[in-house]
């Protein structure tokens, strides 16, 4: 499974590095200056701009100038068809050496009458315009769309017409099948977590997975289709409030499957901590979205490498797959001067790695729940069995028929009453034997009608007592019964008596059942564990899980069983 | 005719202690009851016995190590029980009887019965005889014997390989037990037929059982007729 994992992200690599690695001749301004303000004699090329700002970005709205100075030489001939590749936050009007090239959206002297232009266009520049030496690219530029987000600048280089988006088409489509990968598996996990609400894991995993469906998505979304240049700042919000959120989740996520304690606590000051770095670096900002992704991995190993400690199931690989993430990304791939990808795509290579991996520990989790889930069935059907079959055990049945037999010769007004007693347990271990828990009164019922028979035949005097027993408690069938039945085997009679003692208490959170035998024991050694014993444990751990404790001593006159339940 | 009976339950012991007496009536000398094996085994050590009547799953003890003790001693055992899943196991060990709980006053007349006649029926099912040496208890394929010999109170068990083993019981307690593949060829004898090849008469009128191995045991001489016809015939 996993080597077929392996294999996908192999091909997976390859491919992307084919298609982010061809050469391509790019030529840049040498200059730019700025002035705000608007006069049509700026687009002319001989225009002195000697004393505008070399600042060019804009903070305020309105309109103005950006003037590129380039050079052309023999290089402009490597390119078949070139072209400008434009970014603009703003629409623009652009004149080539005073020569009107190109209008993005029509520049405006309000809002209403600006049309916003893309924020990446391309220019076919004709031949005519390229004569070798300096030529000036001069903008006429309005933002009054770009509104919440304040900072307006334009940036352009030429290269081939239409190269960018033909080389990044193979990059795009391959990372959107990664992305509907996710979503996918967001879908699925969210409505998995739909049928068995009890379990955040999957709801937690859906959500992980959506982000990274929508972090993908907004990162490549700009490749596809052509948006006008404000939505650019959102877009950029957006994928800063995603990377805060995958951030928080993926450690989140670990830290839930491993079933940590106190996850609410973890989770709010460790997501007090991202917003504290967003808001301190900004959001819209290339070393928040770093330095984010950076602390999700090493809080993720931490999470991982914990759950090692404690032998959780799956942590070695999930720490094994965090720490090869971690060295692709900041090691090989930013020493070795990011010989591999650029950020973007280590990251969501990094996505695909961590949640393959997950997928394979949640199919393993489900299988261990499942087979626990079948095993507790199997064990409920066979202590039922077991109950049942206390009755008709030879010893139990075929003893009393023996001992009735007996009586009826004997003394046939006494064989009555015995077999009565003989019916009234019959009918209580009926009644109880599809329950995991019965009220402790039925139980104590069974104790005495079980004593009663065992009186018609031993001869001996049985005799229960209870104290400060609380009716509205329960216990699970047939325990207290099972104590009683190896009280008697194990002990003879004082004085023709055997007696039991069954006392109540609560201590602290425990609620406590002490069940005291006396007589004379019969056994030397110390009794070991019989079937009674692991009945009465297995009876206990289906009802409680650990939160019991079953102890038994020897006493001077007799035989302590003490049964200790934590209250929940 | 002295009787021990092994039995943890009052009335049931009752019981068993009414049939008894009034099947022996007055040919028995002493029936005791102990409600343990441990003051069972204790009573027995200073009291001879005829007859045990044993309950096999005697507080949850694993009964078979007490049986095969029983079995290697020179008193019959009826084994009464409630598991009669067991019953062939105890055969096999050599018990005379298995009676299983509940059982009527019939049942346990047939079983003492058995005393006294030697009737074999129930016996085809002993596999070993359990023996008695320096303290511990083996057990004996009964494939493995040859002959045994009688020596007043006890016996000789001759084995294949040629040893000799002790056992408690007298002949006719053993020849109750043995299937039928044993024939009393002799007052003093009696032989695996599994292992006989030939009757040789000898000058005299006297009659040698040849067995496998170079063995051979006197025939007397009222039983030659009846085992020609029987084994040889």
């Amino acid at each position: 499974m996993l080597n077929q994992y392996s294999k996908y992200i192999i091909f997976f690599c390859i491919a992307v590095s084919i298609a982010s690695c061809q050469e391509s001749t790019e030529i840049y301004f040498h200059s730019r200056v700025f002035q705000f303000g608007d006069n049509e004699e700026w687009a002319l090329s001989e225009y002195d701009d000697s004393n505008w700002s070399p600042f060019a970005w804009s903070n305020e709205m309105g309109i103005y100038w950006i003037r590129f100075k380039i050079d052309l030489n023999e290089r402009i001939d490597q390119i078949q068809y070139p072209g400008i590749h434009m970014i603009s936050i703003g629409s623009y009007e652009a004149y080539w050496d005073g020569q009107l090239i190109y209008e993005n959206g029509k520049v405006g002297q309000n809002k209403s009458t600006e049309i916003p232009g893309r924020f990446i266009s391309q220019i076919p520049l004709p031949d005519s315009l390229l004569e070798y030496g300096e030529h000036t690219l001069a903008l006429r530029v309005s933002n009054y769309h770009n509104t919440i987000f304040r900072g307006s600048w334009n940036t352009f280089f030429i290269e081939e017409y239409g190269h960018t988006k033909s080389s990044t088409l193979t990059l795009t489509a391959l990372m959107f099948i990664i992305a509907g990968m996710f979503l996918i598996a967001s879908i699925y996990y969210f409505l998995l977590y739909l049928n068995q609400r009890r379990n955040p894991v999957r709801l937690l995993f859906s959500l992980m997975c959506l982000f990274f469906f929508g972090l993908i998505f907004m990162e490549f979304y700009k490749f596809i289709i052509p948006y006008p240049y404000y939505f650019h700042y959102y877009r950029l919000g957006i994928i800063g409030l995603l990377t805060i959120a995958t951030s928080f989740l993926v450690p989140f996520f670990l830290y839930t499957l491993f079933d940590f304690p106190k996850r609410k606590i973890f989770g709010i000051i460790y997501l007090m901590i991202l917003v504290g770095i967003s808001v301190w670096n900004g959001i819209i900002n290339d070393r928040t979205t770093w330095l984010l992704s950076a602390i999700m991995l090493i809080v993720a190993i931490i999470v991982s490498s914990i759950a090692l400690i404690h032998r959780k199931s799956g942590s070695r690989i999930m720490l094994l797959v965090l720490m090869a993430i971690a060295i692709i990304n900041y090691y090989v791939s930013f020493q070795v001067n990011n010989l591999i990808f650029n950020y973007d795509i280590n990251l969501f290579l990094s996505f695909i790695a961590l949640v393959l991996s997950i997928l394979y520990l949640m199919a393993q989790k489900s299988k261990e729940q499942e087979e626990a889930y079948e095993s507790s069935l199997l064990r409920s059907a066979r202590l039922q069995n077991e109950l049942l079959k206390k009755n008709i055990r030879p010893h139990f049945i075929m003893n009393t028929l023996t001992s009735i037999m007996e009586w009826v010769e004997i003394s046939p007004k006494k064989s009555i009453e015995f077999i009565e007693a003989l019916a009234d347990e019959f009918d209580i271990l009926n009644n109880i034997a599809d329950l995991k828990l019965i009220p402790i009164r039925q139980e104590i019922d069974l104790c005495k009608r079980h004593l009663e028979i065992m009186g018609y035949r031993k001869e001996i005097n049985f005799i229960w007592r209870d104290n400060n027993i609380d009716n509205q408690e329960t216990i699970p069938p047939a325990i207290l019964h099972t104590i009683v039945e190896n009280g008697i085997t194990h002990n003879k009679p004082v004085d023709g008596q055997i007696r039991f003692h069954l006392e109540f208490d609560r201590i602290d959170e425990w609620k406590v059942y002490t069940l005291q035998t006396f007589g004379i024991n019969r056994m030397k050694t110390k009794i070991t564990e019989g079937t009674g014993l692991k009945y009465i444990k297995s009876r206990l751990n289906e009802s409680y899980g650990d939160h019991w404790n079953l102890i038994s001593t020897a006493m001077d006159q007799g035989w302590e069983t003490r049964i200790e339940i934590k209250q929940q | 005719m002295k009787i021990l009976i092994i039995e943890d339950e009052s009335i049931i012991a009752r019981r068993i202690m009414r049939m008894t007496k009034a099947y022996f009536d007055s040919s028995l000398q002493i029936v005791h009851h102990c409600d343990s094996i441990t003051s069972g085994l204790s009573y027995l050590e200073n009291q001879p016995i005829d007859l045990l009547l044993l309950d096999l799953n005697l507080n949850g003890e694993d009964g078979f190590d007490i049986l095969k003790h029983m079995v290697a001693q020179s008193f019959q055992t009826i084994i009464i029980s409630a598991y009669k899943d067991s019953a062939i196991t105890a055969f096999e060990f050599g018990v005379m009887d298995f009676v299983a709980k509940p059982f009527n006053q019939d049942r346990l007349f047939q079983a003492f019965a058995r005393l006294h006649h030697n009737s074999k029926a129930l016996n085809s099912n002993l596999k070993y005889l359990a023996i008695q040496k320096r303290g511990t208890q083996f057990l004996v394929n009964i494939e493995e014997i040859m002959f045994i010999q009688g020596a007043r109170i006890y016996t000789e068990i001759n084995l294949m390989n040629g040893s000799k083993e002790i056992h408690n019981k007298s002949l006719d307690s053993l020849l109750s037990l043995l299937p039928d593949t044993f024939e009393r060829i002799h007052k003093s004898y009696i032989a695996n037929m599994n292992m006989a090849s030939a009757i040789q008469i000898e000058s005299g009128g006297k009659y040698t059982l040849k067995l496998k191995h170079h063995a051979q045991v006197p025939i007397s001489r009222g039983k030659y007729k009846d085992l020609k016809d029987k084994w040889f015939g």
